[in-house]
């Protein structure tokens, strides 16, 4: 006869009323508040939003941080909620911070290229935020794509930044082992793109769902259901639903560049990237770099992003690992605790 | 060139009859002399010539997505065979305890699938499916084009080269801007 412990008999009667809650709450599609922390937005244009967060102390540091977001899902991410903002927690620190917030490319942007996006639009915001703080140099700070996107900025444009921060920057991505790395080096990226125009967005939420399909993908639901009347559990899930299935399409010819360019042939490592007439060189980065990476990222694997201390010339530069995911790092208590104290640390002493 | 590895890998009477189908059709329809009508019958010819072709695109389509789900269900097998091992080889496993086998199952199921998705193999299968999918929105495009010509309306490629020229103006522009504009702001 089989004795079960009063635990394990809790475990197995299933609540039906939290189930019952479960499907009432994912069908209700509530409203999720995010990017709370008060912001003005400087300068707009039809692909992008340059945002200032007001400042929340009295001393701010002379050197601004220009955050330069990703092409792929929004960029509240790093303002999802206000204790687990990443934004909120540099100005608590005493940071200036503006945010290139990218909106959604159509058909019609089908031939921007990274060209625009790196030598045109997010040289016009450093512009901006030069002259709107009075500093000749700023801090430029990169997230996933927007890492490398800073990294090239960087390479090019070297006398307008003072420290380069990346975090899980996309780099050798011949060490890149997840998924998405080998689902892209098999994409005809060209036939979509002549096709189509744009990467649509279907075609990255694919990607997602396989990325850990039942870890993530199943067992999340799993959590949900027995965390139902945790208020503070559920809108956090909300939160990040909403940002995993809340991206903008992708233009085709900047695509294309990703995916053959960097991805296929590796050429943003091998110093044979091109911008327009210019060749991204990263050996010709000098500037102080501050480079974060998690172990546990399965969107760009730590391999991938680790060569750039190597492949830069900075004397002073720095890696930190942190064991989280690719979004624990900027979007979770853990981020909180370890890494930003380590990121503001190292800024202070290199931002006066 | 996928047709060509698919004729070559599988020459089976099935293969032989799908493809040689269509062909036949196409020959057949080229005819010079067919019929009486042959020249006003022209654009006819045309359009059953496209539809043959999408016909065949649509035969290849399947043919892949075959092998995709061919994959899906083997690594599926693979899950639930590795439920079956691990569930085996837990020391608890007399004691029946839901939360404990659900653990179990998402394990055993991510390890098969997360290979699968790793694989070389599940890319192509992938990719193949989607490009396929692709080809049959481009006939489709084709022959919308080829319509919009007949009517005198400009056509997405049309478009695109003048997409292509604004984006290259609208950058031309910038730099002269900034020519003279960044000189003076110093």
């Amino acid at each position: 006869m089989i004795v079960q412990d009063k635990n394990t008999q809790n475990r197995n009667q299933i609540d039906y009323s939290k189930i019952a809650k479960t499907v009432e709450l994912l069908s209700r599609g509530n409203h999720i508040s995010v990017g709370d922390t008060p912001n003005d937005v400087v300068y707009e244009t039809r692909l992008f939003r340059l945002l200032h967060y007001r400042s929340l102390v009295k001393k701010v540091s002379p050197t601004p941080i220009l955050v330069v977001y990703a092409l792929i899902n929004r960029s509240y991410v790093l303002d999802l909620q206000p204790n687990k903002s990443w934004i909120r927690n540099l100005l608590t620190q005493g940071f200036d911070i503006y945010l290139l917030d990218w909106k959604s490319p159509t058909r019609v942007d089908k031939f921007v290229s990274f060209d625009d996006y790196v030598n045109s639009y997010i040289d016009d915001c450093v512009e901006i935020v030069q002259n709107n703080s009075s500093a000749d140099e700023i801090t430029l700070h990169g997230y996933c794509m927007g890492s490398s996107m800073s990294a090239m900025y960087t390479a090019l444009h070297e006398e307008k930044i003072k420290n380069l921060v990346t975090i899980a920057p996309v780099i050798d991505t011949s060490k890149d082992t997840t998924v998405i790395a080998n689902i892209s080096r098999e994409m005809d990226i060209d036939k979509l793109v002549s096709t189509i125009g744009l990467l649509p967005p279907e075609k990255l939420y694919e990607c997602y769902s396989i990325l850990k399909p039942f870890k993530q993908g199943v067992n999340k639901y799993f959590n949900l259901v027995e965390n139902i009347e945790n208020e503070s559990f559920v809108q956090n899930f909300l939160r990040i639903e909403k940002w995993l299935y809340d991206t903008p399409p992708i233009a085709g010819e900047t695509i294309k560049q990703w995916i053959n360019d960097i991805y296929k042939n590796n050429m943003l490592f091998k110093n044979k990237f091109k911008l327009g007439k210019a060749t991204v060189d990263l050996k010709k980065i000098n500037v102080p770099l501050l480079n974060i990476v998690a172990e546990e990222d399965h969107l760009v694997s730590p391999e991938c992003s680790v060569p750039l201390n190597e492949v830069v010339s900075s004397v002073d530069k720095r890696l930190i690992r942190f064991h989280t995911g690719h979004v624990g790092l900027i979007a979770s208590s853990y981020s909180q605790n370890n890494v930003l104290p380590k990121v503001g640390q190292w800024l202070k002493t290199r931002s006066i | 060139m996928g047709k060509k590895i698919l004729k070559a890998e599988n020459n089976t009477l099935n293969d032989f009859t799908e493809y040689d189908i269509f062909e036949k059709w196409k020959k057949l329809q080229n005819f010079p002399t067919l019929g009486m009508f042959s020249a006003l019958t022209k654009d006819y010819n045309e359009y059953s010539q496209d539809l043959l072709q999408l016909n065949q695109i649509l035969v290849d389509l399947q043919k892949y997505m075959s092998n995709y789900w061919l994959q899906m269900s083997r690594t599926q097998f693979q899950a639930i065979g590795n439920v079956l091992l691990k569930s085996r080889s837990d020391p608890k496993s007399n004691s029946p305890d839901s939360e404990r086998f659900r653990l179990l199952v998402i394990d055993a199921f991510e390890e098969a699938y997360s290979a699968l998705f790793s694989s070389k193999e599940f890319a192509v299968a992938y990719n193949e499916v989607y490009s396929k999918q692709l080809d049959f929105v481009n006939y489709i495009n084709k022959i919308v084009e080829k319509n919009l010509n007949l009517l005198n309306i400009p056509t997405r490629s049309e478009l695109d080269e003048v997409l292509k020229d604004l984006q290259e103006m609208k950058k031309t522009l910038r730099n002269i801007k900034n020519g003279y504009e960044k000189p003076l702001r110093k």
